[in-house]
């Protein structure tokens, strides 16, 4: 089979907007460094969010056994790509702990939460844990790509019995790790802040990021004359994945920061009251309007997930919502009053970023392998796949 | 959303087979096959007989979409509406009682029991749709299979218009397959 070709005009783009995000962080440091920082952080973290909900796709797809989705595997499959350019980042979030994490401080020791808590969070035991997890997922993820790109070739069984294998260590590795890494890159921006909701707000943001992604992916893919086995009933279910998780993060924000009200503990209201005030007053709100209402009831209707030109588009804005979640997670330890609204410029700048790194790397690792999993056993299921009311 | 049109004809505003021709066929996939082929040539009054639901089928019957999902949406508005005004009778207007410093429209504390109503409204609504929609157990009237093997391991095409067995035969083509007259079919009483 004929391998994808990625167009100029295509690769022209995502490069301009690799230097768009470039330009837009060396930008930031020179106006706001400690937003900048920020900024680096969040483009750091939302880049794993894309490579990890691709491998979460891929292996919640095998050990699933389900057939429809054996046509869009490969490109998720391929999103792992992206770590080793989360690897450079890592380095730069290490040098600049002392501004981001109030916990790295040497003050920390003469404030009793921190103190408590130093066991865990102190620089060592972060940079070591972050690094391995960063290992623990490339060595995963290619494990898992290399395992479903030489089943292309031997086209039986028995390799995909060990790829589910595979997928099952990969989905519960994910599950720990990606916990732990939130944790440690996110949640312990603010550490005196106690939720034990944190995990799976991010984990379904990580989702509805990713299914977005991997629908804006197959479309460009499409449209170059690649990957013409996918038709409106793939489209149709990628669609109804991003609906359940648009509904999904719903629910889990909602049962988070209703418990938060209802409880009225200072210990946890302090992370909604900071984003409520100055600039955040307004974009708070916005980001659940955003976030949920308009794509749920745009969502709602099968005519609309059935027209991939339709679907295109609201998950483009889907992808970046899920990257304005992230702003919302991260930026809340800066000073409010100092940052004003949390989105400007640099933020979109650093979104172009992200997106360009990630379009580039999975699209150009796609150029390499075949377009689809040729020797999974369920192709022809997916092939034939057939969506009734 | 379903259109006024979609929602007269509705699911399952087949005919039901009085007369014309049976034909048995091998497969599902020749089921399909035939069926196509009927459409194409033109024949009003079809239907088919398959043990199982058959893919892509739906759309040689031109079996529009069930008109379910509104009693669904319906019922579920009427759950939620429901719910509210319940609670702000009784927590607003008949016995208001301040809990915890909040208010006593608190509205974030009945958003779960607003979204269980709008589920249980909405579940009940459908399976009763289902039911009623389905003609099953409610209603006397039992769509009859034109032979009890049809439940079983058969698949058969009915062609109710009024043609010949010659053009029944020309329709079908290549596919293999055995034609009786609906009244005369050799397993209505049994097997061959």
């Amino acid at each position: 089979m004929k391998s994808y070709e990625l167009p100029g005009k295509i690769k022209n783009i995502l490069l301009a907007f690799i230097v768009i995000g470039i330009g837009s962080i060396v930008a930031g440091f020179t106006v706001d460094a400690q937003r900048a920082w920020a900024g680096t952080l969040a483009l750091t973290y939302f880049l794993i969010v894309l490579a990890l909900g691709g491998g979460f796709f891929a292996s919640l797809q095998l050990i699933s056994g389900s057939g429809w989705s054996v046509v869009v595997r490969r490109i998720p499959e391929l999103a792992v790509n992206t770590l080793y350019v989360v690897g450079g980042l890592i380095i730069v979030i290490f040098l600049g702990i002392h501004n981001l994490y109030e916990w790295s401080h040497p003050e920390a020791a003469h404030d009793h939460i921190l103190h408590q808590k130093h066991w865990f969070l102190n620089t060592a035991g972060f940079v070591i844990r972050i690094l391995l997890f960063l290992g623990l997922w490339i060595f995963m993820g290619r494990w898992m790509k290399n395992v479903s790109i030489k089943m292309d070739s031997t086209k039986d069984e028995s390799t995909k019995k060990t790829l589910v294998k595979v997928a099952g260590a990969y989905i519960l590795i994910f599950a720990y790790t990606f916990s732990l890494a939130s944790i440690d890159l996110v949640m312990s921006l603010e550490p005196h802040w106690f939720t034990t909701m944190f995990v799976i707000y991010v984990f379904a943001g990580l989702a509805y990021t990713a299914f977005s992604a991997l629908i804006i992916l197959v479309y460009i893919v499409q449209k170059n004359g690649a990957l013409k086995e996918v038709n409106e009933e793939h489209y149709h279910d990628m669609g109804r994945f991003l609906l359940a998780f648009t509904i999904f993060w719903a629910y889990i924000t909602f049962s988070q920061h209703m418990l938060t009200w209802y409880a009225n503990l200072v210990e946890e209201t302090v992370y909604l009251e900071r984003r409520l005030r100055d600039g955040w007053a307004l974009f708070t709100p916005l980001l659940w309007i955003f976030h949920f209402v308009v794509p749920f009831a745009f969502l709602l209707s099968r005519e609309l997930k059935r027209k991939p030109e339709k679907l295109i588009r609201v998950a483009a804005f889907t992808l970046f919502m899920g990257f304005v979640d992230v702003i919302w997670l991260v930026y809340g330890f800066l000073d409010s009053k100092k940052i004003g609204f949390p989105f400007s410029w640099m933020e979109a700048g650093i979104f172009f970023g992200a997106i360009g790194i990630f379009g580039f790397i999975v699209l150009n690792s796609y150029t390499k392998v075949n377009q689809l999993p040729v020797g999974d056993p369920k192709l022809k299921e997916s092939l034939d796949f057939h969506q009734t009311y | 959303m379903v259109s006024i049109k979609e929602l007269k004809e509705g699911l399952f505003s087949y005919d039901e087979p009085d007369k014309g021709w049976i034909v048995d066929v091998d497969s599902a996939g020749d089921m399909l096959k035939g069926a196509e082929n009927v459409k194409k040539a033109g024949v009003k009054r079809f239907d088919t007989f398959s043990p199982f639901p058959v893919h892509g089928l739906e759309k040689v019957l031109g079996i529009k979409r069930s008109w379910l999902t509104l009693i669904t949406l319906i019922a579920g508005i009427t759950g939620a509406s429901f719910g509210l005004s319940a609670i702000y009778y009784i927590d607003v207007i008949d016995y208001p009682v301040i809990f915890g410093g909040k208010p006593y429209f608190s509205w974030p504390a009945y958003v779960p029991i607003l979204f269980e109503l709008t589920i249980l409204f909405a579940a009940f609504a459908t399976v009763g749709g289902v039911l009623k929609m389905g003609k099953l157990g409610l209603s006397k009237t039992h769509r009859r299979p034109p032979s009890p093997l049809a439940t079983c391991d058969m698949f058969s095409i009915w062609i109710g218009d009024d043609i010949s067995k010659e053009e029944v035969k020309k329709i079908m083509g290549n596919i293999n397959h055995k034609i009786h007259k609906l009244d005369a079919h050799p397993l209505e009483n049994g097997y061959e």
